[in-house]
């Protein structure tokens, strides 16, 4: 049930400040500002300030889940809080029709030496019920959250499962119109948090608009078709979720490789040189589909002559880490470095993995078990882009495409 | 649109905030968050202001009974021991004071009364001052991820303080019987100057907080302040009435709210009555400029704040 538009974004920026000194006089001045003419808001980047949030837009409709993701430092929480009205935006607006009920972190308030009982009345107070409200909640909640007799116990004897369930149960039944969610649901174990995937579904198809923040990508497909990539407080993506995935995979794949430094310049041994990737038409890409026909043109450079090379390929995702790895002996394939360079083509036909980020990494050893020459990661990179199948857990899944038949048994 | 009354979302503060009617039907109530100064549409701020003191009854309630319980819950003595500082600080001064350590003038009073009275009122003053930056420090992770009407700490709070004030009475009427000293009809009236120190003591904790939130200067200096503010107050012994202290003592506002209040409980004679009806006065106004302070640099300290 989609329906009117419940949260605009229009050109939202937020400015930080990286040295904790000045963003503690910025603080003052702000405060300052208030009280002193003229009304008017200062644009410019002051000295060690950057956009956390740069010239944001988007609008959410009722009963719509949006995910946000993107690297670390990218902006999600500042855009979080800022929805939350907890920070105050430098530029742009945001206009919120509704109530709004937040999960940036579970229990919040929460007395240890309190009873389960008394830190939900407290927690469900924070988060804006009345205690009418709460008490016609209260059998549900307790219900929902599964701790049982633990009502009764002071908070200290819960376990952090049981305080998370507890925390969630509160915030999942405020019913808001607009509901944040920041990372909370990565605690609990699975089976609960199956229980809070279809709670939030149930609250989608009530026309309660979802933001859903979250780094385990492969969740995300539980609930959201839709999502937005931050990067350095920017807007990069608002659309599709797979191509989303695609686009958030490839940042982190090209943030963990600027910190990886493994190359030498000059070296007196054979090493792997420059990798291509290929489509099936011959052309250089980095962008596959499900299915496809990856081609790797590997340049081997030797300064001396080799008989006998062997070359070990390792497919790799940021989420799942190596998946898969193969090495040219395996299929008898003999190759020669001949100095200056040897060039060796791959082919990978029919693709078996789903969209995301990958790396696709080298190393390079001779006839020796003790001749590793040269290891190189990555050496190339490439994203599947598609066909889009999550269908709401009903379509393909996770990261490879599996061979698979259905078939109707007749009857006996 | 005149007839609408501006509706209060429960998550409390907002920056903006509109309610209207479409064809009959409610339109939900639209909040806007923008970089405007909301100073420059004060009729606007006020209706906020009060929409959040509304919206905080609930919570107020819930976070005072919260902290009193959770209080004294992890002690074998519990709840006696609101009893036992009073007891304490006034023996300690009666007895320094009957071996002669100081000279303290005539108190027309038994001076365990005065020392328990003066401290209780002084606790007062001392507790509305904790509504600033003690409050705001304790509730740290709350505040910056809950978005709620952030009033409700302070008058949770101050809440506490009556109930502390409330329960030492019983201490003070003990002590009464003891001494078999009996308090003027003039007691009742004593409501309005705790009331008064109350608001004197959050007027001051949240002007503080605004600039104490961030820079943990402030925090240190109150610390050294607030024990030399207590001696610079005649809280133990009685205003003298001619030193170089009593200049002091008279710019002191804290002095005349609590010189009269402990008169009004005690002899139910005034001494200075002017002076303490002049800050009963200028304390709501005060109170009110306050407030709209503390509620516009909420957000800003909220940011800055390192959780």
């Amino acid at each position: 049930m989609i329906g009117d538009v419940g949260v605009i974004v229009e050109h939202l920026s937020k400015k930080f400040c990286r040295d904790l000194k000045r963003s503690l006089w910025y603080g003052i001045q702000g405060i300052g500002s208030e009280f002193i003419p003229p009304f008017r808001h200062n644009k410019l980047l002051r000295k060690d300030e950057f956009w956390a949030l740069n010239d944001i837009s988007f609008e959410l409709r009722r009963g719509e889940c949006l995910g946000i993701i993107g690297p670390n430092g990218s902006g999600k929480s500042t855009l979080l809080k800022i929805l939350n009205g907890l920070n105050k935006p430098d530029m742009g607006r945001v206009t919120i029709r509704g109530r709004v009920g937040a999960l940036i972190e579970l229990g919040t308030g929460f007395s240890p030496v309190l009873t389960g009982r008394e830190n939900l009345y407290i927690n469900a107070t924070i988060l804006g019920l009345s205690k009418h409200e709460i008490d016609g909640l209260f059998d549900e909640i307790v219900a929902f959250a599964e701790i049982g007799d633990f009502i009764d116990m002071p908070l200290q004897n819960y376990s952090s499962g049981m305080k998370v369930r507890l925390g969630f149960a509160v915030a999942a039944n405020l019913r808001p119109d607009i509901l944040i969610i920041d990372e909370v649901l990565a605690v609990g174990d699975v089976g609960f948090r199956m229980k809070c995937y279809k709670h939030l579904r149930q609250l989608l198809d009530d026309g309660t608009s979802v933001i859903f923040v979250s780094h385990s990508v492969n969740h995300l497909s539980r609930i959201t078709e839709r999502v937005i990539v931050l990067n350095h407080g920017r807007n990069v993506h608002d659309g599709d979720l797979a191509k989303g995935i695609g686009i958030y995979e490839h940042l982190v794949l090209r943030e963990s490789k600027s910190s990886r430094t493994n190359e030498r310049e000059i070296r007196d041994t054979p090493s792997i040189g420059s990798v291509s990737l290929l489509n099936n038409l011959g052309r250089k890409t980095s962008e596959f589909q499900t299915g496809e026909t990856l081609i790797a043109e590997i340049e081997l450079k030797t300064p001396m002559k080799v008989v006998g090379g062997r070359l070990r390929c390792f497919i790799e995702t940021p989420a799942a880490g190596i998946i898969g790895s193969f090495a040219t002996p395996f299929k008898n394939f003999q190759f020669d470095l001949n100095s200056p360079s040897t060039s060796i083509k791959l082919f990978m036909p029919n693709l078996p993995l789903l969209i995301g980020g990958y790396y696709f990494n080298l190393s390079l050893h001779g006839p020796d078990i003790t001749d590793v020459y040269h290891r190189k990661a990555p050496a190339a990179e490439f994203q599947i882009t598609g066909p889009i199948t999550p269908r709401f857990g009903f379509g393909l899944g996770g990261i490879i495409s599996f061979e698979h038949q259905w078939e109707l048994m007749p009857k006996v | 649109m005149s007839d609408l009354q501006p509706e209060l979302n429960k998550n409390g503060s907002l920056y903006e905030h509109e309610f209207r009617v479409d064809n009959d039907k409610k339109v939900p109530i639209e909040t806007v968050y923008s970089p405007d100064k909301v100073l420059h549409r004060p009729r606007y701020l006020w209706c906020l202001m009060l929409a959040n003191l509304r919206a905080s009854k609930q919570l107020t309630w819930r976070l005072m009974i919260r902290d009193i319980r959770a209080r004294y819950r992890q002690s074998y003595l519990g709840y006696l021991w609101a009893f036992i500082p009073p007891i304490v600080t006034t023996l300690l001064w009666t007895v320094l004071r009957s071996q002669g350590i100081f000279a303290i003038g005539d108190t027309g009073i038994p001076y365990p009364i005065y020392v328990l009275t003066g401290i209780m009122l002084w606790d007062v003053f001392r507790g509305g001052m904790k509504s600033g930056l003690d409050v705001v420090n304790t509730g740290r992770s709350m505040l910056t991820k809950l978005n709620f009407p952030r009033e409700a700490l302070v008058f949770a709070n101050a809440g506490q303080v009556m109930v502390d004030f409330a329960v030492r009475l019983v201490v003070l009427a003990i002590a009464c019987v003891l001494l078999k000293f009996s308090p003027p009809a003039t007691v009742i009236l004593a409501l309005v100057g705790i009331v008064g120190l109350l608001g004197l003591g959050i007027i001051i904790g949240l002007l503080l907080v605004t600039i104490g939130a961030l820079y943990k200067d402030v925090e240190k200096a109150i610390g050294y302040g607030i024990s030399l503010w207590f001696y610079l107050t005649p809280v133990v012994y009685p205003p003298p009435s001619e030193s170089t202290l009593a200049f002091f003592l008279m710019m002191n506002p804290v002095t005349p709210l609590l010189v009269t209040t402990r008169e009004l409980m005690t002899t139910g004679t005034l001494t200075q009555p002017l002076g303490a009806l002049t800050i009963l006065v200028c304390i709501p106004l005060m109170l009110a400029g306050v407030w709209v302070i503390y509620h516009i640099s909420m957000p800003h300290i909220i940011e800055r704040m390192n959780v």
